[in-house]
C-alpha cells in the first residue's frame, strides 16, 4: 500500500495493491482496504497497474470493494488495468457499472 | 548475493553466474569441425544430444591448450531452460544460446558467493582482446574474480 | 496460483480461428466464381466459421475482432438465407474483412487497436441495404437460481440465429468458488467449455448479489450465462459441469412472439427456419418437425462430446512432436547399439533372437509412425496460392489460371514451413514477370489466360515440386546483361558461359534485388534465398526455361529430415557420413589403372568413368586435413607427400627404372565415392570406406552453421560424434566448375569421332620412326608441330619425370616404354629425337607442352593401309600395319598426351 497515513476525509482514496490479487493475497489486501475505508472519502480509485494476475477470489474482492463504495455512495473506479485484466472485466460486463480505465 | 562458478584459463581465475550453467563434465572426446572458427573446439555427445564446445581460452586470445587432466566442460543452459527457471523480477540481461553450448576450461574452481552490487568495471590493464568479453570484476573472499560477458563471448564477431 | 487469463486458451482460439479462415478460402473463391446456385453446405460452412470466431472473440473480449466478425456473420447469414445476392462488391468486402480478421489474429493482444472502420462501414452499408437490423435487443424471460422471474436482454440477431438452429435458450448459473475454482479450472476455461456446448449469448455477474468488503470473500459469487443449445436441460447441465438445478430453460414461446413483433421485416414463419436447421443438423433431424417436439438424442449424444460430432483429428503441440521424434531417433540408435553389442552372444540365450527381432521391428515401426505425425500435406502451403493469384491477377490486369496437382503429397512439417516463403516468392514472380498481359499473349497466339501449374510428386526417394508457367521464359541475353551490369560476372567470363549457366545466374546473390521494389513481388526474398532455403533442407533447385514458351522451376527435397542411411567414410583418421541419397556409386581405382583413368583438366584432377569425366575432390584437401595413406607393412597412417595421383608409381626405395612392377603397388589404389548434385556428378577421394549405416541427423548449432561442407552431425553407435557431409557444400568448397567439364566432354566426343575417322581412313600421311631396336611407329604428319634432335645428356629428371630444356622452358618428355608395352629406347644413344605434337589453343595452332622421345626418324610416307587392332596395351595406339615389311604401331599423339595428363599442364 502506498499510503502511509490515513488521508483526510473528503479526499480521493487511491488504493494500489502491490501484488497480484489471488487466493494467497486477497485476505491481506481485504483487511488493508477495509482499514483505508474507515473514513469517508470523496471517491475511491483502485489502481491496478502493479497487478498482473487476478483470479476468481480477486474478482470477488474487487466487487466487494465496489459494493462497499456503492453502499456508502462513494464513486468508484478502476485505473491502470492491463490488457489481460481488462479482458476479464469486460467478460463480466463490469464496465457497465463503474469506469474501468486501461493503463 | 549471487553464486558464481569459477574456473581457470591459464592461471587466471574467471567466474560465471551459476544460474547460467547446466552442468560441468569431463566429456573430452571432442569431434573437430573443419573450417569452423578457431575458438570452436568441436562437438561432443552429451547423453544423446550434441553440444558445441567453445575453447574459452582461444576466444579470449590465449593459445590453444591440449586437453589435460584438469580440463572440464562448462555446459550452459539453453535460453529455453533459463526461461523456465527464471526468478520473478529478474528482468532482461540474462540470455545464453538457443542451442546447447559449452566452454572448455583448464580447471574448475569452487563455487563462490558474492554480492552482485559490488561488481566493478574491468580494469584498464586488461588486454584488448579480452576486454570486450568481460563484464566486470568482483571482490570475493577467494580473490578478484573476473566475470564474463556471456553475450559477447558467444555472439560477437 | 491460477490466473483467469490462460495463455493457452487464447493461443488455441487463435489457431482454431486461423484454421477456420483457411478452410473457407476455397469456398469463398467458389462463391465468387459460382454466380448461380451455391450449395447450402458451402454457405453454411462459411457462415459457421465466422460465427465461431465471433463467439470466441466475444468470450475472450477481443472487442474489435468480435465486432468485425459479428457484422460479417450477419452478412453471411443473409446470404445463407437467400436474402442477399453474391456480387463482386460483396465478395470484395468479404475478402477485405477476412484479411482484416487475419491481421487481428496475427497480433491478438493488440487486435483492439487494429483499425477496421472501413471494412465495418462497408458491411453496415450492405446490411442496411438489405434491411437488416443490427443491435436490436429482445427481452427473454426466465428464472434465476432463486427461482425468481427475471428478464434478460439478448441480442436479437443472436437469438434469431439460435432459433434458426432449433436451439433452446438456457440460463445457467455457475458459482465462482464451488463450480469453478474448486474444480481447479479458471473462469475463462469454464466459459470456453460453455462455448463448445452451445452458443453463448451473454455472460455476467449479477452485481446485486455481491456482498461488501467485509464478507465478500466468504461469498460464493454466481456467474450467469445465457446460451443456446440443442441439448436438453439435463444434458446441458452435465456438459457444463453444473448441477442440474442451476440450468433452466427460458420461456421460448414468449421469446418467439417477441421476435415476430419486433421484426423490422416480416419474419418467415418459424417452422421454415426450423426445417432448414433440421437439414443442416443431420439425419436425426430429417423429420422436419418443429425442433421442440423432437427426440434429439442422436444429436445430443454427439454434441455432448463437445464438438460437431466425433472429429478425427487431435490438436497436439508441435514441440511435443519434435520431442517424440528425437526420442524415436534415440531409440533407433540404441536399438542398433544393442544389436551390435549382443551380436556375438545371441545364441547363448534361448529365445533372445526372436526377442531382438521383435524389438527391432517395433522400434522401426514406432519411428516411422512418429515421423508420420510430423508429415503434413503440402496442400497446406499450396492452398494460399489461389487467393494470391486471384489478387495479383486483378491488380496487374492479367488473367491467370492456377492448377494444383499433388496437394496431398506429404512432407515433414519443418520442410513445409520452410518452403512457404520460397514458393510464395516463385509464384509471385511468375505472376508478376513471367505471365504476359492478355493482349501480348494473344499476339503470340497463346491463350490470353496464363497457365500456371503447381505440381508436387514423388520421384526416386525425393519429393519434387514443379512450378511451370507458359509465360515469357527467361531470356539468357537479358540475364547476362543484367548480371554484367551488376558486376556479378565479368565481360570476359560472360563469353565463356553456357546458356544453362547464364540462366542459373538468376540464383546468384544480388541478382534479384529489384530496382523498383513493387509491393507485389519485392520483399527481400530473392531467388538466392529460394536456393539457400532449399539447400538448407537438403534439397536442390533447378531452372528450365525457353524464351517465349515458358519456365519450370524444380525443387527437389528429401522426404524426411531425421533418419537417413549414410555411407561412413574415413579420411585422415577421422570418420564422416555421406547421405546415401547423394551417392551414385563407389569406384575403386587400382594402381595399374590410375595412369589411365585419372587425368588432369585445367589443372584439376578428373576421373574417367565410362563415358563421363568426373571432377575429383580429395576429401582431405577440402577439409584442410593432411593427406595420409596407410603403410602396408606397419599399418600406420603416414603423411603422403606426393602431389599427383598419376604420380603414384612406387613407394620409397622403388627403382624408377623398374617397369611394370611399380604400378601394382597397392598403395596406389584409391577409393572414390561418386556423388551427384542435381544433374552433375563428382568423385570424392577418401582413405577408407566403412559401412552404410542409418544415422539420426542432428542439426548444427548456430555456432557452426556457417561451415558449408556439412549439413549436420550425428552420434555413431560407439558414441562418437561425426560430421555429415553436404555434397553441394563440398563441391563449392572445392571450387568445382562443372561447366568446364562439360566443355571438355564435348571436346572429347569430337576427338573420339576424329580418332574413329582416322582409324577408319585408309589414306594417311605419316612419319615413320623407331623407338627400341626393331620397333617401328607411325605418327600422323598433321599432328606433328616439330621434330627436334636433342642430346641424351641434356635430359634431366625432375622427380621421376624426364625433362629437357627447350626454348627456355622445361619440356616434359614421354618415354614410350613407360606408357605402353614396348621396349625402351637404347639408353646408350647419344642423341635422340623428340616429336612435339600440334595442339589448338584458343583457336590458334601451338606447340604441345610435351614431347615423345623416339630414337630415329626413318621416313615420311603416304600410305594406304587398314589398321589392325593390337594386343599392345597403352593409350594413344590406333592400330598396327605392316609398312615396308615392318610391323608398325600407329600412334595418336594427342590422345597419348591427354592420357598422361600432359595437356594443359603448367610447366613449373
Amino acid at each position: 500500500m502506498t499510503t502511509s497515513k490515513p488521508p483526510l476525509a473528503g479526499e480521493t482514496l487511491r488504493l494500489k495493491p502491490p501484488v497480484d490479487l489471488v487466493a494467497s493475497t486477497v485476505e491481506a489486501q481485504r483487511v488493508v482496504m477495509m482499514k483505508a475505508l474507515e473514513a469517508k472519502r470523496a471517491a475511491v480509485v483502485l489502481d491496478l497497474s502493479a497487478v498482473d494476475q487476478i483470479d476468481s477470489l480477486g474478482i470477488t474482492l474487487v466487487l466487494g470493494l465496489f459494493k462497499t463504495c456503492q453502499k456508502a455512495g462513494t464513486p468508484f473506479s478502476i485505473e491502470g488495468v492491463k490488457p489481460d485484466l481488462m479482458r476479464v472485466f469486460r467478460l463480466f460486463n463490469l464496465p457497465k457499472f463503474f469506469p474501468i480505465l486501461e493503463g | 548475493m549471487s553464486q558464481y562458478a569459477t574456473f581457470l584459463l591459464g592461471d587466471r581465475l574467471f567466474g560465471l553466474d551459476l544460474m547460467m550453467i547446466r552442468e560441468i563434465n569431463r566429456i573430452l572426446d571432442i569431434t573437430p569441425v573443419p573450417h569452423a572458427k578457431p575458438h570452436i573446439r568441436g562437438l561432443i555427445n552429451l547423453r544423446g544430444q550434441i553440444v558445441t564446445i567453445l575453447d574459452l581460452g582461444v576466444r579470449l586470445g590465449l593459445e590453444p591448450q591440449a586437453i589435460a587432466e584438469d580440463s572440464h566442460n562448462l555446459i550452459l543452459k539453453t535460453n529455453a531452460e533459463l526461461a523456465a527457471v527464471r526468478r520473478e523480477g529478474d528482468g532482461q540481461g540474462y540470455s545464453t544460446a538457443t542451442d546447447l553450448v559449452g566452454f572448455l576450461v583448464d580447471a574448475i574452481g569452487d563455487v563462490v558467493e558474492a554480492d552482485e552490487t559490488t561488481i566493478e568495471p574491468p580494469s584498464a590493464n586488461v588486454s584488448e582482446a579480452e576486454g570486450g568479453f568481460l563484464s566486470g570484476v568482483i571482490k570475493t573472499d577467494a580473490g578478484l574474480l573476473v566475470l564474463l560477458d556471456l553475450h559477447e563471448v558467444l555472439f560477437s564477431e | 496460483m491460477t490466473s483467469i487469463v490462460d495463455e493457452s486458451i487464447i493461443s488455441d482460439f487463435v489457431a482454431e480461428s486461423r484454421d477456420h479462415l483457411n478452410a473457407i478460402e476455397p469456398d469463398l473463391l467458389t462463391m465468387e466464381q459460382g454466380g448461380g446456385d451455391l450449395s447450402k453446405d458451402l454457405l453454411n460452412r462459411v457462415f459457421r466459421a465466422i460465427h465461431s470466431i465471433k463467439g470466441g472473440a466475444g468470450f475472450l473480449a477481443f472487442e474489435s475482432l468480435k465486432s468485425l466478425s459479428h457484422v460479417m456473420e450477419s452478412v453471411l447469414m443473409l446470404v445463407r438465407d437467400g436474402k442477399l445476392k453474391v456480387d463482386p462488391d460483396l465478395m470484395d468486402a468479404i475478402f477485405a474483412g477476412m484479411d482484416r480478421l487475419r491481421a487481428m489474429l496475427d497480433d491478438i493482444q493488440a487486435s483492439d487497436r487494429i483499425p477496421c472502420d472501413q471494412e465495418m462501414a462497408r458491411f453496415k452499408a450492405i446490411l442496411e441495404d438489405a434491411g437488416h437490423d443490427q443491435g436490436a435487443q429482445v427481452k427473454a424471460r426466465g428464472r434465476d437460481t432463486e427461482g425468481r422471474k427475471r428478464e434478460f436482454d439478448l441480442d436479437r440477431e443472436g437469438v434469431k440465429s439460435a432459433l434458426a438452429h432449433g436451439m433452446n435458450l438456457f440460463h445457467a448459473t455457475a458459482f465462482l468458488r464451488r463450480d469453478i475454482k474448486e474444480k481447479g479450472i479458471t473462469p475463462l476455461a469454464f466459459l470456453n467449455n460453455a462455448l463448445s456446448v452451445g452458443e453463448c449469448l451473454d455472460a455476467y455477474i449479477d452485481l446485486a448479489e455481491v456482498a461488501d468488503l467485509e464478507s465478500c470473500l466468504e461469498q460464493d459469487l454466481p456467474v450467469t450465462i445465457l446460451f443456446g443449445s440443442v441439448l436438453e436441460c439435463d444434458l446441458a447441465a452435465m456438459a457444463l459441469g453444473l448441477p442440474e438445478g442451476q440450468v433452466t430453460m427460458l420461456d421460448m414461446k414468449a421469446l418467439r412472439r417477441q421476435m415476430k413483433q419486433t421484426a423490422a421485416q416480416p419474419a418467415k414463419p418459424v417452422p421454415a427456419p426450423a426445417i432448414e436447421a433440421a437439414e443442416e443438423l443431420g439425419p436425426a433431424q430429417e423429420t422436419g418437425e418443429s425442433p421442440e417436439g423432437q427426440v434429439r438424442e442422436g444429436n445430443s449424444a454427439r454434441a455432448a462430446k463437445g464438438g460437431e460430432g466425433g472429429s478425427e483429428t487431435l490438436r497436439v503441440r508441435v514441440d511435443l512432436l519434435t520431442d517424440l521424434m528425437n526420442q524415436a531417433g534415440e531409440l533407433v540408435l540404441s536399438r542398433n547399439q544393442l544389436l551390435r553389442a549382443v551380436s556375438g552372444h545371441v545364441r547363448d540365450i534361448p529365445g533372445l533372437a526372436a526377442i531382438l527381432q521383435n524389438i527391432s521391428q517395433v522400434t522401426s515401426e514406432l519411428q516411422e509412425g512418429i515421423m508420420q505425425t510430423r508429415m503434413q500435406p503440402i496442400g497446406t502451403v499450396f492452398n494460399r496460392f489461389p487467393r494470391i493469384i486471384r489478387d495479383m491477377a486483378r491488380q496487374l490486369g492479367k488473367q491467370i489460371e492456377l492448377e494444383i496437382k499433388g496437394a496431398e503429397v506429404e512432407l515433414d512439417k519443418s520442410i513445409v514451413e520452410l518452403l512457404t516463403d520460397p514458393l510464395t516468392h516463385i509464384i509471385r514472380n511468375c505472376a508478376d514477370h513471367a505471365i504476359e498481359m492478355p493482349d501480348e499473349r494473344r499476339k503470340v497466339k497463346k491463350n490470353p489466360s496464363g497457365q500456371l501449374l503447381l505440381h508436387a510428386y514423388h520421384q526416386g526417394g525425393q519429393v519434387i515440386i514443379a512450378i511451370t508457367d507458359d509465360g515469357r521464359g527467361i531470356d539468357p541475353k537479358k540475364v547476362l546483361a543484367k548480371a554484367v551490369a551488376k558486376g556479378i560476372v565479368k565481360e570476359a567470363q560472360a563469353k565463356e558461359m553456357t546458356e544453362r549457366e547464364i540462366v542459373n545466374l538468376v540464383f546468384a546473390p544480388g541478382f534479384s534485388t529489384a530496382e523498383t521494389v513493387t509491393d507485389i513481388s519485392g520483399r527481400g526474398v530473392g531467388m538466392d534465398v529460394v536456393r539457400s532455403n532449399t539447400e538448407k533442407l537438403g534439397g536442390h533447385v533447378e531452372l528450365e526455361t525457353q524464351v517465349g514458351v515458358g519456365t519450370t522451376v524444380l525443387l527437389r527435397l528429401p522426404l524426411t529430415l531425421a533418419i537417413i542411411p549414410s555411407m561412413i567414410v574415413g579420411v585422415g583418421g577421422n570418420r564422416f557420413a555421406i547421405p546415401q541419397v547423394n551417392v551414385v556409386e563407389f569406384v575403386w581405382v587400382r594402381a595399374a589403372d590410375v595412369a589411365r583413368r585419372i587425368e588432369r583438366v585445367h589443372g584439376a584432377e578428373v576421373l574417367r568413368l565410362r563415358s563421363r569425366i568426373l571432377p575429383l575432390v580429395r576429401l582431405a584437401d577440402v577439409l584442410g586435413m593432411p593427406r595420409t595413406f596407410q603403410d602396408r607393412n606397419s599399418g600406420v597412417r603416414v603423411q603422403d607427400r606426393r602431389q599427383d595421383m598419376a604420380d603414384r608409381r612406387g613407394g620409397e626405395g622403388a627403382d624408377p627404372a623398374r617397369g611394370l612392377d611399380r604400378r601394382t603397388d597397392w598403395r596406389s589404389d584409391y577409393n572414390i565415392v561418386v556423388l551427384k548434385l542435381g544433374s552433375n556428378q563428382f568423385g570424392v577421394v577418401v582413405d577408407e570406406l566403412f559401412d552404410i549405416e542409418e544415422i539420426v541427423v542432428k542439426p548444427l548449432s548456430e555456432f557452426v552453421q556457417a561451415c558449408k561442407s556439412f549439413s549436420g552431425a550425428t552420434i555413431m553407435g560407439d558414441g562418437r560424434v561425426i560430421m555429415i557431409l553436404d555434397a553441394g557444400g563440398l563441391a563449392t568448397q572445392a571450387h568445382l566448375h562443372f561447366a568446364d567439364l562439360m566443355a571438355e566432354e564435348k571436346l572429347r566426343v569430337e576427338e573420339e569421332k576424329r580418332r574413329a575417322a582416322l582409324a577408319a581412313s585408309k589414306r594417311r600421311s605419316v612419319i615413320v620412326c623407331t623407338g627400341a631396336q626393331g620397333e617401328y611407329f607411325a605418327i600422323p604428319q598433321d599432328q606433328i608441330m616439330r621434330l627436334e634432335k636433342i642430346r641424351t645428356a641434356d635430359i634431366q629428371l625432375v622427380g621421376e619425370r624426364p625433362f629437357v630444356d627447350y626454348r627456355g622452358h622445361g619440356l616434359p618428355l614421354i618415354h614410350l616404354d613407360q606408357v605402353m608395352e614396348v621396349k625402351p629406347v637404347d639408353p646408350g644413344l647419344k642423341e635422340v629425337f623428340v616429336v612435339i605434337p600440334k595442339v589448338m589453343e584458343h583457336g590458334v595452332v601451338a606447340l604441345a607442352k610435351a614431347g615423345i622421345v623416339i630414337s630415329d626418324i626413318i621416313d615420311a610416307l603416304d600410305v594406304e593401309v587398314e589398321l589392325e587392332p593390337v594386343k599392345v596395351k597403352g593409350p594413344g595406339i590406333l592400330g598396327s600395319a605392316i609398312l615396308q615389311h615392318n610391323l608398325t604401331l600407329f600412334l595418336e599423339p594427342l590422345e597419348l598426351l591427354r592420357a598422361l595428363g600432359l595437356m594443359g599442364l603448367v610447366i613449373a
